[in-house]
């Protein structure tokens, strides 16, 4: 995975550009240009597929997040 | 003292302490230096002269046995940092004249050690940027090459460091931004671990990841600072040989695709430690590629959560860029920010079992290619957007996702005279390490002692 991925040309993505305006302003009441849109959905797209790349067969029922502090605290002086 | 701004921090607050000169002398010198050169290099944004004036006087009255280890040391802040009764403008001409209700603790901290805070710094709009581009306070320029950028977001901080306007300067590093300043201007910076300073009274941007450091020129200045900032006992440790410590060498991830003048820098560097006796090992690395797109989903959904208002208000609220990325954490799942932060916890496990077992510190390029060029990295929005971030903080934001230390110091000159860098990285709470490590390079090398050439 890089910081590139991104649907390529040719695919139907599932989320239209149209589609990904209306959740941002439905959800979060940001109206977004048609430029937007499409960086907007495209973004959605790809970055869901970068942490689901990076959690695919990882463990992750029993990792809390609370652990990286713990983790934080145990070296140093 | 024939030239009050090109001696250390340190120095000048040893002499300051002894009266050999006077906080006010000091102050006056640091002010000429910005009136004489900052109109080309726009490192500040404002000063504060009378209240900087009226605490220096304060100051030089204060009987030796009540002087701090900071005595006297005019510094300068990426302007985040709140201080009562004064503006805080993020980096946005938005802000207005708006004034702070209280002082950060970190200033705070500074003031008790007797250091003056007189000017705040340029950084990119509300932190968002790692180029030093600001467009609502202009582009802060590199005192080494103006064309070139400072790194950002605390671009002001390099700058005027490098510029001898201030002999250090605090600012905040969520993925890069204070390690890239200092790697661009040929100055000295830390990243301290995630937590060990306060974020009390510090413009948010991600408070997951959001770390306050401090800039100077040198490690010794830092740790300085540091036993100001934290706790005692980084000076100190800085005069310690480093014979038999293990210096990791990556076999991947921060040796690829380096650009060739990086790599000869960074054996280079690695000669020199050996040099000076430590020993170096390869080390294998976790693959550490993912780790942008994971901090992305973190610290996005955060930053956007804190300027939903400003995202509401449409295109010219925010500047393209800022809006651009705040979009993406808009697009970010609440289901894939948990997992990114559970896989934040398994990440830092890897290294802490892995690389970070096998040796006491990672020795990294601080980017994987020379400084560039304002105008190549100026892209607002797009794909093109995101290329030129990936490039310039591809070694500094892993660890921000990982919440290691990293300090970054000058390791020579690119062929067009502009500052290359290392960083290294180390385990939680190895500041006083990686301090030392800076210390005897920057004493065996020099290179945190070049000038720019307009000082010259």
């Amino acid at each position: 995975m890089s910081g590139t991925d991104r649907p390529e040309g040719g695919a139907t993505p599932p989320l239209t550009p149209a589609m990904g305006a209306a959740y941002a302003l439905a959800v979060h009441g940001v109206v977004l240009s048609g430029t937007e849109a499409g960086w907007f959905t495209a973004e959605m797209l790809r970055g869901a597929g970068a942490v689901a790349c990076a959690a695919d067969g990882v463990a992750l029922a029993d990792v809390r997040m609370a652990s990286f502090d713990v983790l934080l605290q145990g070296e140093g002086a | 003292m024939s030239d009050l701004l090109e001696i250390t921090l340190c120095e000048a607050a040893d002499a300051a302490r002894a009266g050999q000169v006077g906080a006010v002398e000091l102050l006056e010198a640091a002010l000429a230096a910005v009136a004489r050169h900052d109109g080309g290099i726009n490192a500040v944004i404002a000063t504060e002269p009378e209240r900087a004036m009226a605490e220096a006087r304060a100051l030089d009255a204060l009987p030796a046995d009540r002087r701090g280890m900071l005595h006297g040391v005019p510094l300068a802040h990426k302007d985040m940092f709140h201080r009562a009764g004064e503006i805080s403008t993020y980096g946005s001409a938005t802000r207005g004249a708006r004034r702070m209700q209280a002082t950060a603790p970190l200033l705070t901290r500074l003031d008790g050690a007797g250091a003056v805070s007189f000017a705040r710094l340029n950084m990119a709009v509300f932190a968002m940027g790692p180029t030093g581009h600001n467009p609502d306070f202009g582009r802060c320029r590199n005192p080494f090459a103006p064309a070139r950028i400072t790194g950002g977001s605390s671009s002001g901080l390099g700058a005027a460091v490098a510029a001898r306007f201030a002999y250090g300067a605090l600012g905040s590093d969520t993925g890069g931004s204070v390690r890239l300043p200092a790697a661009c201007c040929g100055v000295v910076g830390l990243k301290p671990t995630q937590g060990l300073l306060s974020l009390e009274g510090v413009m948010g941007l991600s408070e997951s990841l959001d770390c306050p450091g401090p800039i100077a020129r040198s490690s010794r200045d830092l740790a300085r600072m540091m036993d100001v900032l934290d706790r005692p006992g980084h000076e100190a440790a800085v005069a310690q040989d480093i014979r038999g410590l293990r210096l990791g060498l990556p076999s991947s991830y921060y040796c690829d695709d380096l650009h060739p003048e990086v790599r000869d820098n960074l054996d280079r560097a690695a000669e020199v430690f050996r040099a000076l006796g430590a020993t170096l090992v390869p080390v294998a690395v976790p693959d550490h590629s993912a780790y942008a797109d994971l901090a992305d989903a973190i610290w996005k959904p955060e930053a956007a959560a804190l300027h939903l208002p400003a995202l509401q208000m449409g295109p010219g609220a925010l500047p393209e860029q800022a809006r651009a990325r705040l979009m993406q954490g808009l697009a970010t799942s609440a289901v894939d920010y948990v997992r990114a932060r559970r896989l934040r916890s398994l990440a830092l496990q890897d290294m802490l079992s892995g690389p970070l077992a096998a040796c006491d510190a990672l020795l990294v390029p601080a980017m994987p290619r020379p400084v560039p060029l304002a105008a190549e990295v100026e892209a607002g929005s797009g794909d093109a957007m995101r290329h030129n971030l990936a490039a310039i903080t591809a070694f500094t934001r892993p660890l921000n996702f990982l919440g290691l230390p990293g300090l970054v110091t000058p390791s020579g000159l690119d062929r067009d005279g502009v500052p290359l860098a290392i960083q290294l990285i180390a385990a939680p709470r190895q500041e006083r390490l990686l301090l030392q490590l800076g210390h005897r390079f920057e004493c065996e090398t020099g290179f945190n002692r070049l000038r720019p050439d307009f000082l010259a």
